[in-house]
Parts: C-alpha cells; structure tokens; sequence
C-alpha cells in the first residue's frame, strides 16, 4: 500500500467516524422550549414534553413535573431566566417518562423528587430512572418560602398514580395528563390517552375529574399536562366529553358494533387521530367498557 | 511598669477570660447524656433526655426518626457518627412536640424533614404550652401515608387516626419487621394531649388500626423508654382501654376533676402538676361525659 493511498484512507475514516459519532451522539438538538408567566410568580415551560410549573420563592423553586432528560439543560436555562433561587422540589404528576425524564438529573443537582406511590411502583415495574426517594399516598403539601404547594391523589384516570396540584395562593391547578389538549386550543377533545399498562381507567377517569372539581380546591386556571393555559370551564368541558366519548362507545358495543365501527365514530365524532396514544389502546378500553 | 509585671497582668487577663468564656459558654446544666442502642442490623435508637431517636444506616445517608429538643443536636450529631460516615438525609417526625421535633430548627438546612400535615400546623400554631420557643415545621407533609425510600431501603410513615394528638405518625421499617410508635406507646401510662387534638377514645383505636395494618413487625420502638415488643405494645394498648373505661365511670357518676385525678393518682401513677394532669383531665372530663 502506498503511502498516499494510507494517509487517503486513513483520512476518509475518519472523517467517516467523525460524521458517525455526530450523528449518534447529536441525532437532534431537543425542541426549543418557552416560558410562559401565568401570574405573579408562576411560570409554564411549554414544549417537548409535559407542562412544567416553575414556582420561584426566596427559599428555592418548586418545580411540577421535568419533561424529558433531554430537557433538563434548557429547563434550566428558563429557571435562571426567572429566579436565582436553585429548584428544592420536584412533584412529578404521573411517572411517565415526558413528565419524570429530568428526575435523575434534578436530584444530581440536590432537588428532592416527590411522587405518588403508585406512580414509583409503575416505574419500578417498568424499569424507569429517576424514582422519587419520598412518596405519598393520599395528599401531600410542600411549604417553602412562605409559599404552599398541594399534591393530592383522585383515583385513576390517565395512569393509577396521576396527582393534581394545587396552588392554593394563586388559584391555580396542574392537572397532569388528567386533562390534556391540542396546541391547536380548537377540539377540546384530543384523545385521553388511558395507559392500561399504567394502570389506567376510562370508567374512573371522570370520578376522578369530578373528585377535583367537588373537592374544595378553589382555582380559576389550569396547566394542562400538555396544551395551553386553560380555565376550569375547560376542565369540565373535557370531563363532559369524556363522558359522552365513552358513554357513545358503551352502548356501541352494547349493540354489537365492532372495534372498526367505534374506531371511526371515534375519529369522526371524538377527534382521536389514527394510530394516536389513545387509539392505540382502544382495544383495552373496549375490554374495559365490555366488563 | 516592669515587664515582668505586665507579662503577670497579661497572663492574669488572659486567664480571666477564659474562665468567663468557659463560664458563659457552659452556662450550669449540659444536656442530659444520650445512649445509642443497637436495635436490629442497620437500626440503632438514642435514648435519653427527648422521645427515642431511631437510625437507619443506608449507603446513600441516614434516615432519623424523630429529632428530640434544639439542646440534643450534637450529641445525636456525635452518635450518628459513631455508627456511619453517611450524612442524615431524612427525619421522620412521629409528631409535633419540643422533645420530638425540637431539633428540627437546626436539622433542617442539611436534611429534609418530614411530617403530618396536623404535626406541622400544631407547630405553627404554638399549641404546646411548655415548647421553648423556635420550634420549626417540616417543609414537607403529608396527610395519610408517606414512604423514603433511601439506599435500597424503605421506612413507611403512617397516620393511623388521633390518640397522643391529631397528628401522630406511626413509622415501619419493612425489612426489619420493626415500628417506631412515637409517643402512642410511652412510658406506662398515656398523655393525653387534648390542645393537640387528642383523645382517648380514639387512642385505642389507632393502636387496633396499627395491629390490623398488614405491617408485620415484632420489635418495637416506642416514643420513651427502652425498646419492647409487639406483645407490649398490645397490653399498653389495653391499659389505655383499662384507664379509659376507669374514668369514665369515675365522671359518669358525677365526680369532680380533683377527684378524677386522684383515682389517676392512685391508680395509674399520674402525678400531681404532671403534664397528665394539665393537658389530659380536662378533656377526658369532656370528652368521656
């Protein structure tokens, strides 16, 4: 071999390599996220993921869920853009991996991670990182700062472990995955995605929504899980198509229809995208009304 | 002035000084000394001066239950360190007062402390009368069932209903089949703290809850004195019930306070200006009417 021809392709692998490992390590720089400032000192970081709520006090910052590991940098970068104060808690609202990604990272940087226990039991189960260290079952508050934040468990719904949060200061909800809308803000009625291998329940979805409507929780905003700022009208709008998406469905199979029946008037009348999270786990959901 | 005389007057100073130093500075009492106890692998309890300090080695830090008063915190500091090079992460709190929670104030800018939602509120409300001032609430709460899990390891804090006060919590270390009562088993006779939202009609009761959880458990660590068994804790629990049933006939026939702590006296050792008497005779005359 020549020693031109040796330098040649010596070269050409590496660059070859060089295009490789660009390619694997940096497949695409993760979304851009934007901040949002809903009242006095709460903040919404929408994008990629699930919506995080940046609660800034002169103790520390109280985070709502932290999207994708990916994210972390950038949700970050947002706090700072607002607070100087490092984030002391995360409450994650369910434990999928849109809302919890961050968990590991936030915990390298001392935040204390707080989840329901069902939702750390699901990702035991499913093998996820991130735990939280300190669980809860029924209700927990965080005090911080003179500033208050409630986590409290309704039922099932989206998963078996979803909390909705509460600022009681601001009147403000978190929902969680519990309501979710499209960015488009028209069809208040995306798909509910029911995570039957997390748990899920379409019968208890709207027991549980109608359990934070009556519970006393005084608030007129709503961070969806995904989707623009929404009022509490909003909520119940969903809860009430919720209702008739699966009261229609019911008494489809009561009268024999079949999965590709349901399936359009789903698309038809519902707005459920094909092959969407939702559609995908119709066929539990059918198994689920049938009972 | 001869140097000799002002090395003298110097040395004399300097001598003062650090006697007014070692004066002020140790002023009379130190705190009582605290014991630590090896209870099972992993798990050891300080005992002395405040309610019994459980501690819970793991390899990621320390879980404590309970923090005893503001005075106790290098001695427990010291005893941890004893036993572990791991910091203290977590305290339980099994409830809100001074010797349980009074090291709070001075634990919790390195470690999270957490707690009944009723056991911080009690706090911030100052209802316990004899509490030195400065007692600081857990950050996190909780209002049924709360867990840390911790290294691999696990300890459950449950509320089981009111007794001692409205917000005890009883804690269970799964892996070592042991419980931590708080102050719902101490010493021999119970203090019944109604300012705090106690009874002692729903004391037994939360002792049965406890029974009846599915917590397994065999040893156990109770809010004062040494650590017993499950067994024991079953005849505390029905010396409360002995004591209850006691009073409430002594009240049902009409009978005067003076009078009601006098059969307590008698019968169940409570002494005279006892906290008993203060914070648990007049409820129970209200309650058990």
């Amino acid at each position: 071999m020549s020693r031109t021809l040796f330098v040649r392709l010596s070269a050409g692998i590496l660059a070859l390599t060089g295009v490789w490992i660009a390619h694997t390590q940096n497949p695409q720089a993760p979304p851009q996220l934007s901040l949002e400032k809903i009242k006095d000192d709460l903040y919404v970081i929408v994008g990629d993921g699930g919506n995080v709520a940046v609660y800034p006090t002169n103790e520390g910052t109280i985070l709502i869920d932290d999207k994708f590991e990916r994210d972390y940098g950038d949700i970050m970068a947002k706090v700072k853009s607002v607070t100087s104060q490092p984030v002391k808690y995360v409450l994650n609202t369910h434990q999928h991996g849109d809302h919890t990604g961050g968990n590991e990272k936030m915990r390298g940087s001392s935040a204390e991670i707080i989840s329901h226990s069902n939702a750390r039991a699901n990702m035991v189960e499913q093998k996820m990182p991130g735990l939280a260290r300190v669980t809860f079952n029924d209700q927990t508050e965080v005090f911080l700062g003179g500033k208050e934040v409630r986590a409290r468990y309704f039922g099932r719904g989206h998963t078996n472990g979803d909390v909705a949060i509460y600022f009681p200061a601001l009147r403000v909800l978190h929902t969680g995955d519990l309501f979710t809308i499209g960015m488009s803000k028209a069809p208040v009625t995306i798909a509910p995605f029911i995570d039957y291998n997390g748990k899920g329940s379409a019968m208890e979805w709207t027991k549980t929504l109608d359990g934070i409507l009556n519970s006393g929780w005084d608030f007129d905003v709503v961070i969806p899980g995904h989707g623009p700022i929404s009022k509490r009208e909003d909520l119940v709008k969903y809860r009430q198509n919720f209702e008739s998406m699966r009261n229609r469905v019911t008494s489809m199979l009561h009268d024999g229809k079949g999965k590709d029946d349901v399936t359009r008037t789903l698309m038809s009348d519902f707005g459920w995208a094909d092959g969407g999270n939702g559609m995908r786990q119709l066929d539990a959901m059918i198994a689920e009304l049938k009972r | 002035m001869s140097r000799t005389f002002a090395i003298r007057l110097f040395a004399g100073i300097l001598l003062l000084t650090g006697s007014w130093i070692a004066y002020t500075q140790n002023t009379g009492k130190q705190p009582p000394q605290l014991t630590l106890n090896k209870v099972k692998d992993d798990l050891y309890e300080i005992e002395g001066d405040g309610g019994n300090v459980a501690v819970y080695i793991t390899n990621e830090g320390v879980i404590l239950i309970d923090d005893k008063f503001d005075q106790d915190h290098d001695q427990i500091l010291e005893k941890v360190k004893s036993v572990t090079n791991q910091p203290i992460k977590y305290i339980l709190s099994t409830h809100y007062h001074a010797d349980h929670s009074g090291g709070n104030a001075k634990f919790l800018p390195t470690a999270e402390i957490i707690s009944t939602a009723n056991a911080r509120t009690n706090i911030e409300k100052h209802i316990q009368s004899n509490a030195p001032p400065g007692v600081m609430p857990a950050k996190v709460v909780f209002t049924t069932e709360s867990a840390v899990f911790l290294g691999g390891k696990e300890v459950r804090a449950r509320y089981f209903g009111r007794g001692h006060t409205n917000g005890d919590a009883m804690m269970y270390f799964p892996a070592l089949r042991t419980l931590h009562t708080g102050d719902m088993m101490a010493g021999t006779s119970p203090l019944i703290d109604y300012p705090g939202g106690g009874s002692v009609v729903e004391w037994t009761k939360t002792l049965d809850a406890v029974m009846n959880s599915g917590w397994d458990f065999d040893t156990v660590i109770p809010g004062h004195g040494p650590v017993t068994t499950k067994a024991n804790l079953m005849t505390y629990r029905n010396n409360v019930e002995k004591l209850r049933t006691r009073a409430a006939s002594v009240i049902r026939e009409g009978k005067s306070m003076d009078e009601l702590g006098k059969v307590m006296t008698a019968e169940f050792g409570w002494m005279p200006g006892s906290l008993q008497f203060q914070w648990s005779l007049p409820g129970m005359m209200t309650e058990l009417k």
